[in-house]
C-alpha cells in the first residue's frame, strides 16, 4: 500500500514538473520575430566549432562585424558573444564561460560598453542572461548586473518572469515550441537593408566624463583573465556616428591602454580607410552598419587579427566544412533581405520597426 | 517583507524546516526570533515601537496582575466583612485603573501620534485658512511601523483583560513578546486574544503533514484571492473611484461593486495567507471572515467581516461604554425627555456611536472613514429601531420565509454595504452626487464608448476576472457546512493533487505579481 502511495505520488510530481516545464517553454520569448537580439549568445552553444577569436561587447560588436567575412577573406575563426546593452560586467562573465569551454587567440572588446555601468532595462539584461547556460558565471553575471526589481529565482524560473505573457501568446509562440530558427551568423546579427545617416540630436556635454571604478574593474578583470590564458586582449571602438564617443572617453582608453600594451582599434579614426559609405553602409541611420558596412570593418580587422595571433584555418578541411555551410546560410540570407530590399524598401521580417 | 513576496515564501520554508527540527521547547524562541527579523526586514528602526508597546504592556500588565493577587492574598489574611472587602477592593481597583489608563494613554498615544498626526495638522491648517491665519503648521515625516493598529489593539486587550481579572498575566516577557509580534498575524492581523493564542503559541509542536498540508492549501487560497482577483482588479478600480467627473454613470455602479470585491479578496487573501502560514506552524489563529456576503442583513454582516475587529470593539469599547457613568447620564437624561424606552436605548445608542467612530478612524486617518463609520452607525440604529417592523412583517408575510427572499435579503445588504463604502472614496458630498448620478444616467451604453476600454483590463483579464469570482464565491458557498480543502483531503490523493496543482497553476500563470505589476501592498497593511 504504502510502495503505490509513493509511486503515485513519484507520477504526481512528475506529471507536475512536465506541465510546468512544458507552460515556461510555451511563455518565455521566443525571440524569432522583431525583436531577435534575445536569441544571440544561446547560438554560441550550438556552434561544433572553436575560434581564433571572441568579440565581447553590445550593438557595436555583434551589428559591424562579420565572422563570415573573417573566416572568408582571411581564415579566421571567430564568434561575436555580444547582445544589446550588454554591460562591461556582463562581457567578462561571458568571457569567463567561454574559456571554461575553449581558448582563444584573442578577445576583441568593444569600449563603447565603458560609458554605461548600470543596466538601464530589464530587458536587456533578459536578452543576455536567458540564452546563458547555468554556470558559476552565470549566477555571478546576474548577482553583480540585476536590476534591483529583479531576483534571481526569475532567471531560475523564467516562468515566475513571464507568466504574464499567458494573454499575449504569439503564433511565434507555437511556432517555435520546440526548435529555434538560427537567427545570427556566428554572433553576427544581419541587415541588408539601407537608411542613410542623417542629423543627429546635438550631443549634450556631461559632468564626469571618467568611467565608472566597477566598470574599470572588469575591464581589468578581462585584461587578468586574457593574461592569464595567453590571450591576446584588443580594445576596440566601432565606427558608429551615433551616440557620440567624447574624446575624454577616448583619452582614457587610449590611456589604458598604452599603460597595459594593448591594441586598440578605433574605428572611428579609420573610417576612410575602412571605406565607409554612411550614405549606402548603415540601415539604421548610422547608428549601425548594415551588411556591407559590417564587411567592410572585418576587412579591416582581418589583417589586425592575423598580427594578433588569430590563423588562417582555411586548409584545415574539418573546419572548412563547417564554415561552407554557415557561408551558404549567410549568403541565403543576405540574398534574401537584398531580394526583399529591392522589392519592397524594407525587410519583411522588421516592417514594422520605425 | 511582504507576505507575497519571494522573500516571504523562502523565509516561511527555512523557519518550517528548522522549527520542526528543533527541540519543542526552543520553537516558541525561533517564532519570536523570526518574528523580529520579519519586521526588521523594512528596517531596524521598524522594530522600536513594537518593543515599546511590549514593553510597557507587559510591565503595566504585570503590574496590575501583582496588585490584583496582593489584594486577594490581603483580604484573605485580614479577614475584612462584605463591606470593608467592597472599599478595599475599590481602592484596589482604582490604583489599576491608573496603571490601566497610563497603558492606554501611552500605547494609544503613539499610535494616535504616529498615524494621525498629519490628519490633525491638516485639520488645524484649514481652520487656519479659514481665520485667513498668515501661518500653517508643517507636516511631519514620521515612520508608520507596519500593523501598528493590529498589535496595538491586541496589546491593549491583554491589558484590559489583565485589569478585568480574565486571565493572569504572563510571567516571561519574551513569550508575551511573542504575542504581540508573532510574524503572520503582525501586519494584517488577525487580532487576536492571549488566552486564545498562548497555549498554541508556546507548547511543542511535531510535525503534523495534515496541518502544513491544510496550512499551504489556505495560504495558497490567499494567494488566489490577492494575486489573481485583488491585484488584478485592483488597478481599474483605482481608476474609476478616483476621477469621479470621468467615471460617471454606470462606472459608480461598477466602482461600487468592484471596490468591494477588491478590498474583500485584498483582505481576505491575506488572511487566508497568514492563517494558513501559522497554521504549518501548528498555530491556529481566529477568523476574519464568515462569508460576509452572504448576511442578510447589516448587522449580521458586521458579525461575519473583519471579525476580530468587531468582536474587539464590542468587548473593549460597546460594552464598557453602554454600561459607563457617561451612558448611565444620558439614559437617565432621555429617560427624562423621551420617556422610560428611549431611556433605556440611550446607553446603546451612545456605543453605537462610539464603536463606529473609533472603527472609521481606525480604518484610516481621514473624514471619509469618519463618515463611512456615521453612516453605518446611523443604518444600523435605524435598522434596530425597525426591528419590531420587521418582525411583525415576517410573522405577516410567509413568502418572507422563502430562499428567494432571503436570496433578495444578501443581495440588499451587499448594495447596502457597497453604498457605504463610496463614504470611503468620495469626498462626503460627493458620495450622493455620485449615487444620484448612478441612479440617473446609467446606461449599459457607457461601457462600450472607449472609457471600458481605458481601465487598463484586456478582454482576457476581465473574462479571467469574471470566472475567478465566481469560483471565489462558489468557495464560499460550499464553506456552508465545512471548508472546502477538508473535504477535499478526504478525496482520492490524485484528485486531492490535481486540484491543488490546478491552483497553484492558476495563481503561478494569471497572478498579477512580477515584472510589470505594482499592485502588492495589502490594503488592509496600511490600516
Amino acid at each position: 500500500m504504502r510502495k503505490r502511495s509513493l509511486v503515485t505520488l513519484l507520477i504526481l510530481v512528475l506529471a507536475s514538473v512536465i506541465v510546468l516545464s512544458g507552460l515556461q517553454r510555451l511563455l518565455v520569448p521566443k525571440y524569432m520575430g522583431l525583436v531577435t537580439e534575445g536569441a544571440f549568445i544561446g547560438e554560441y552553444y550550438q556552434d561544433p566549432s572553436e575560434h581564433d577569436v571572441i568579440f565581447l561587447g553590445d550593438c557595436e560588436v555583434y551589428e559591424n562585424i562579420s565572422p563570415i567575412v573573417l573566416w572568408r577573406e582571411y581564415g579566421v575563426t571567430s564568434y561575436i558573444r555580444g547582445s544589446a546593452q550588454q554591460l562591461v560586467a556582463q562581457s567578462y562573465y561571458l568571457l569567463e564561460e567561454t574559456l571554461k569551454r575553449e581558448t582563444p587567440k584573442a578577445v576583441v572588446f568593444s569600449v563603447s560598453a565603458m560609458q554605461q555601468y548600470e543596466q538601464t532595462n530589464e530587458t536587456y539584461n533578459r536578452m543576455t542572461f536567458d540564452g546563458m547556460r547555468w554556470s558559476s558565471s552565470k549566477w555571478n553575471a546576474i548577482r553583480e548586473t540585476a536590476m534591483e526589481e529583479e531576483h534571481m529565482i526569475e532567471y531560475i524560473f523564467p516562468l515566475l518572469r513571464f507568466h504574464s505573457r499567458w494573454n499575449q501568446l504569439e503564433p511565434d509562440d507555437f511556432t517555435y515550441y520546440f526548435r529555434r530558427n538560427k537567427v545570427t551568423h556566428n554572433g553576427y546579427y544581419m541587415r541588408a537593408d539601407v537608411r542613410p545617416a542623417g542629423d543627429f540630436p546635438t550631443t549634450r556635454r556631461l559632468a564626469d566624463y571618467s568611467f565608472d571604478d566597477r566598470a574599470w574593474d572588469y575591464l581589468e578583470r578581462m585584461r587578468g583573465l586574457c593574461e592569464a590564458n595567453g590571450i591576446t586582449f584588443i580594445l576596440m571602438k566601432a565606427p558608429s556616428l551615433y551616440p557620440a564617443w567624447h574624446d575624454q572617453w577616448e583619452e582614457q582608453i587610449v590611456s589604458y591602454a598604452e599603460e597595459h600594451g594593448l591594441t586598440y582599434i578605433n574605428c572611428i579614426d579609420a573610417i576612410d580607410e575602412i571605406g565607409i559609405d554612411f550614405s549606402q553602409d548603415t540601415y539604421d541611420g548610422g547608428l549601425h552598419m548594415n551588411v556591407y558596412g559590417a564587411e567592410k570593418v572585418s576587412r579591416y580587422l582581418g589583417p589586425l587579427l592575423l598580427e594578433a595571433g588569430a590563423e588562417d584555418r582555411r586548409a584545415d578541411s574539418g573546419l572548412s566544412a563547417v564554415w561552407q555551410e554557415k557561408e551558404l546560410y549567410y549568403d541565403s540570407m543576405k540574398a534574401q533581405q537584398e531580394g526583399e530590399f529591392a522589392q519592397f524598401g524594407y525587410l519583411k521580417q522588421f516592417k514594422t520597426e520605425e | 517583507m511582504l507576505l507575497i513576496s519571494y522573500e516571504f515564501g523562502a523565509f516561511l520554508i527555512i523557519l518550517t524546516v528548522i522549527y520542526y527540527l528543533i527541540p519543542g521547547r526552543f520553537q516558541w524562541m525561533l517564532l519570536l526570533a523570526a518574528s523580529y527579523l520579519f519586521y526588521m526586514c523594512g528596517g531596524p528602526v521598524y522594530l522600536l515601537y513594537p518593543l515599546i508597546t511590549t514593553a510597557t504592556t507587559w510591565l503595566l500588565a504585570r503590574r496590575i496582575g501583582r496588585i490584583s493577587a496582593q489584594a486577594r492574598q490581603y483580604i484573605r489574611e485580614q479577614g475584612f466583612d462584605r463591606e470593608q472587602k467592597k472599599t478595599y477592593n475599590q481602592a484596589v481597583k482604582r490604583r489599576k485603573r491608573r496603571l490601566l489608563v497610563l497603558g492606554l494613554l501611552l500605547n494609544f498615544g503613539i499610535l494616535a501620534v504616529l498615524k494621525y498626526m498629519n490628519f490633525v495638522l491638516q485639520n488645524v491648517n484649514g481652520l487656519l485658512t479659514l481665520l485667513q491665519a498668515p501661518v500653517q503648521a508643517g507636516y511631519v515625516d514620521w515612520i508608520l511601523p507596519l500593523g501598528i493598529s493590529y498589535y496595538t489593539f491586541q496589546s491593549m486587550g491583554y491589558l484590559i483583560d489583565v485589569y478585568n481579572g480574565k486571565y493572569e498575566p504572563e510571567p516571561n516577557p519574551a513569550r508575551f513578546a511573542l504575542f504581540v509580534s508573532f510574524f503572520p498575524q503582525l501586519v494584517a492581523g488577525p487580532i487576536s486574544r492571549f488566552d486564545q493564542m498562548k497555549e498554541d503559541l508556546f507548547t511543542a509542536h511535531r510535525f503534523d503533514l495534515r496541518h502544513v498540508k491544510m496550512g499551504a492549501w489556505r495560504m495558497l487560497w490567499g494567494y488566489f484571492k490577492k494575486l489573481v482577483i485583488a491585484d488584478r482588479l485592483g488597478p481599474a478600480v483605482v481608476a474609476i473611484i478616483s476621477s469621479p467627473a470621468e467615471y460617471n454613470g454606470i462606472y459608480v455602479l461598477l466602482g461600487m461593486v468592484g471596490y468591494t470585491v477588491w478590498m474583500y479578496a485584498d483582505f481576505a487573501g491575506g488572511i487566508d495567507i497568514v492563517i494558513g502560514a501559522a497554521q504549518i506552524l501548528g498555530v491556529k489563529l481566529p477568523e476574519n471572515f464568515n462569508r460576509p456576503f452572504l448576511a442578510s442583513s447589516l448587522a449580521e454582516f458586521w458579525r461575519r467581516w473583519h471579525m476580530t475587529l468587531m468582536q474587539w470593539l464590542r468587548e473593549y469599547i460597546f460594552f464598557p461604554v453602554s454600561t459607563s457613568r457617561f451612558s448611565k447620564r444620558v439614559s437617565a437624561l432621555a429617560g427624562k425627555l423621551f420617556g422610560k424606552k428611549s431611556g433605556l436605548k440611550a446607553p446603546v445608542y451612545v456605543a453605537n456611536i462610539v464603536v463606529w467612530l473609533t472603527a472609521g478612524i481606525w480604518h484610516g486617518a481621514s473624514w471619509n472613514f469618519v463618515a463611512w463609520g456615521m453612516a453605518n452607525c446611523v443604518v444600523m440604529l435605524i435598522s434596530a429601531e425597525l426591528a419590531g417592523i420587521y418582525r411583525s412583517y415576517r410573522k405577516r408575510f410567509a413568502f418572507t420565509g422563502t430562499k428567494g427572499y432571503r436570496c433578495f435579503e444578501v443581495v440588499r445588504t451587499f448594495g447596502l454595504f457597497c453604498c457605504l463604502e463610496m463614504f470611503e472614496y468620495y469626498p462626503f458630498l460627493t458620495v450622493f452626487a455620485m449615487f444620484g448620478n448612478m441612479l440617473t444616467s446609467s446606461r449599459l451604453s457607457q461601457l462600450f464608448d472607449g472609457r471600458f476600454a481605458s481601465l487598463g483590463l484586456t478582454t482576457a483579464d476581465w473574462l479571467l476576472l469574471g470566472i475567478c469570482i465566481v469560483v471565489m464565491a462558489a468557495g464560499s458557498v460550499l464553506k456552508r457546512t465545512r471548508m472546502f480543502r477538508e473535504k477535499l483531503d478526504q478525496k482520492p490523493v490524485w484528485l486531492q493533487y490535481a486540484a491543488i496543482f490546478g491552483l497553484f497553476l492558476v495563481v503561478l500563470i494569471t497572478g498579477a505579481y512580477g515584472h510589470g505589476y505594482d499592485a502588492s501592498q495589502f490594503i488592509y497593511n496600511q490600516f
